[in-house]
């Protein structure tokens, strides 16, 4: 395990530097010179060089791409144009909303998925079922904007349970929760499915089923622990979507996370605070696959790392 | 199960080939959307009673009537016209980038499951580190660095989608490899080119589809996300993702601004998922 982990965490370093590298080429690919676009149309040759010249930007490459690396790895992610403040700070009082919306919608994709999935794997062949699994379609092809323009339609304006928008209480954040969800909770109701109907047949349930257990003990014990990998699995593989997902729900929504602020950031062409934000998501992507990895050998002990 | 499929490849060649499309309902189905949509687009000029620009403004806001199926928009534009004009755009930017994307991963995906070594490390290494970006982020920043539009929307596809290509296509070509015609053919003596092209690539097509109609379905989603906020087509085109957005502003008093573009997205989509799940069930049934 121990081995397991430092080789993973290699592999995170190098992950990283490739993609700082991918940043520091994509970003230099901007049309246009960064230095005139702070300053906008008025500023003259003169000015723009001086702040060219204290941008570092008449440098060689090498010496820039060498001191950008140096700089973040400093942990300096440079300096917001827009807020004229340094960017981590910046993206530091977005962090934690995101992260609960992900974190919120993660939960609500299993506590619903999971038992969903159960219940139809139970009895495959019940129209119940089957509707189910007409319905998790539906959700796939439905995207989470129009999902949560919908739930706003009925939950806000129709019925006026739940705020359309804003942040702080709990009820507001059950809409965008929900919309980013969705797609996660027919993901995971089907791989449980699947995974059931496997499972059921297996001797080990049968031999369960003999010893006399009560069916919801032979379900939750026997039947679910082969279910949880995949489901893992899938939050994993599905990071990706969830993040890129929170940028448009935050959007509607108006919530103020880091979605919102990659939006803000790229209207205000203030690339140092989109490189950072960017650097923000796709380190959450390769935190989130390092967990379940680490996880899937604590639920199941026959995966070796080796 | 397995006794009624080789009861089925007795039958003659024909029946052999239509039936199990007609068997596989998900694919019927799925082909059919699609279709419907192609068609659409295709004569869209004869299908739309307006023009997508054309504007009225005392009909603003209206709910669907016999005269705007859809309604009208804030602009008193019909609504219907606007949606069928603008499947257009919408297929026209996913198939084009999922086109480009396949022709750009095709060649790097065939080298590095067929080398194998350093050619693989290094193609499949700059491919994952793309991989880590989520789409829709990747796809943000690129079109503030290529710009807005169709032709940017084609690109930014094609650069969120080719690495995922190349990561398939590399193993559907580590798989092929292995197999013994190709081993046959190499003892043979044919040549590498004429083994990939002719044994190898052929072999990946089938998959490859599948995977193709899945991105495919995922491009309609990033290219009406794009559009939903305001980075995608640019008005007075007609896009789906950018009619959702607009209708916003107005959804409490007009729904039907907001049910129709996104039906359409939401079918398209199930169009793509259908065909690909379709497809790739077929294949699996054939390979048992």
């Amino acid at each position: 395990m121990g081995r397991y982990l430092t080789r993973r965490l290699l592999q995170l370093i190098a992950q990283v530097f490739v993609l700082l590298t991918l940043m520091f080429v994509l970003f230099r690919l901007v049309p246009g010179d960064p230095a005139a676009l702070i300053l906008g149309g008025n500023a003259t040759q003169e000015e723009v060089d001086r702040l060219r010249a204290a941008m570092g930007l008449d440098r060689p490459i090498p010496e820039q791409y060498a001191s950008y690396l140096w700089n973040m790895l400093q942990g300096d992610f440079g300096h917001s144009i827009s807020y004229n403040l340094p960017v981590l700070q910046v993206i530091a009082d977005r962090i934690w909303p995101t992260v609960k919306l992900m974190l919120l919608s993660i939960t609500i994709a299993v506590l619903v998925g999971m038992p969903a999935g159960i219940l139809s794997g139970l009895k495959p062949r019940a129209i119940g079922s089957r509707s189910l699994l007409l319905l998790w379609i539906c959700l796939l092809a439905i995207p989470n904007f129009w999902l949560g323009l919908l739930l706003v339609q009925l939950f806000a304006v129709k019925l006026k349970w739940l705020p359309a928008i804003g942040y702080g209480t709990a009820s507001a954040m059950i809409l965008p929760a929900v919309a980013i969800a969705a797609r996660l909770i027919a993901l995971i109701a089907r791989m449980t499915r699947t995974v059931m109907m496997e499972v059921l047949s297996e001797d080990f349930i049968r031999t369960a089923e003999a010893k006399g257990l009560p069916g919801w003990i032979i379900v939750m014990k026997h039947a679910l622990r082969p279910a949880l990998p995949p489901v893992l699995t899938m939050i994993g593989m599905q990071a990706g979507y969830l993040l890129g997902g929170s940028v448009v729900v935050e959007n509607l929504f108006s919530y103020p996370g880091m979605g919102q602020l990659l939006l803000s950031a790229q209207s205000m062409r203030d690339y140092d605070l989109m490189q950072g934000i960017t650097i923000f998501f796709v380190g959450s992507f390769l935190l989130v696959n390092l967990i379940v990895d680490v996880l899937y050998g604590r639920i199941d002990p026959r995966i070796r790392y080796d | 199960m397995g006794e009624s499929i080789t009861i089925a490849r007795k039958r003659s060649r024909a029946a052999s080939l239509l039936r199990p499309i007609l068997k596989e309902s998900t694919f019927a189905v799925g082909l059919c959307i699609l279709l419907v949509f192609v068609f659409v687009s295709l004569f869209a000029a004869w299908i739309a009673p307006q023009a997508p620009e054309d504007q009225d403004l005392m009909s603003a806001l209206q709910p669907p009537s016999a005269k705007h199926w859809f309604g009208t928009d804030e602009l008193g534009r019909d609504l219907f016209s606007r949606v069928v004009h603008a499947a257009r755009v919408d297929l026209a930017i996913a198939i084009g980038g999922v086109m480009l994307a396949y022709a750009v991963a095709l060649p790097f995906g065939l080298l590095a499951g067929y080398y194998g070594g350093k050619t693989d490390r290094w193609i499949s290494s700059v491919s994952e580190s793309i991989l880590t970006f989520p789409s829709l982020v990747l796809a943000i920043v690129l079109v503030s660095v290529i710009g807005t539009g169709i032709s940017g929307l084609i690109v930014t596809i094609m650069v969120t989608q080719a690495p995922q290509l190349i990561r398939y296509i590399r193993g559907f070509v580590l798989q092929i490899r292995g197999m013994e015609y190709v081993e046959a053919a190499r003892a043979a003596g044919s040549g590498t080119g004429y083994i990939l092209f002719r044994h190898i690539l052929r072999n990946t097509l089938g998959p490859t589809v599948v995977v193709l109609s899945l991105l495919a379905s995922e491009a309609v989603l990033v290219a009406a996300a794009l559009g939903f906020l305001g980075l995608g087509v640019q008005p007075p085109d007609p896009e789906w993702g950018t009619m959702l957005s607009r209708s916003r502003s107005y959804f409490t008093q007009t729904p039907h601004l907001m049910i129709f573009p996104g039906m359409a997205i939401a079918l398209l989509i199930l169009g793509f998922n259908l065909v690909g799940d379709g497809l790739r069930d077929m294949l699996d049934a054939k390979k048992r």
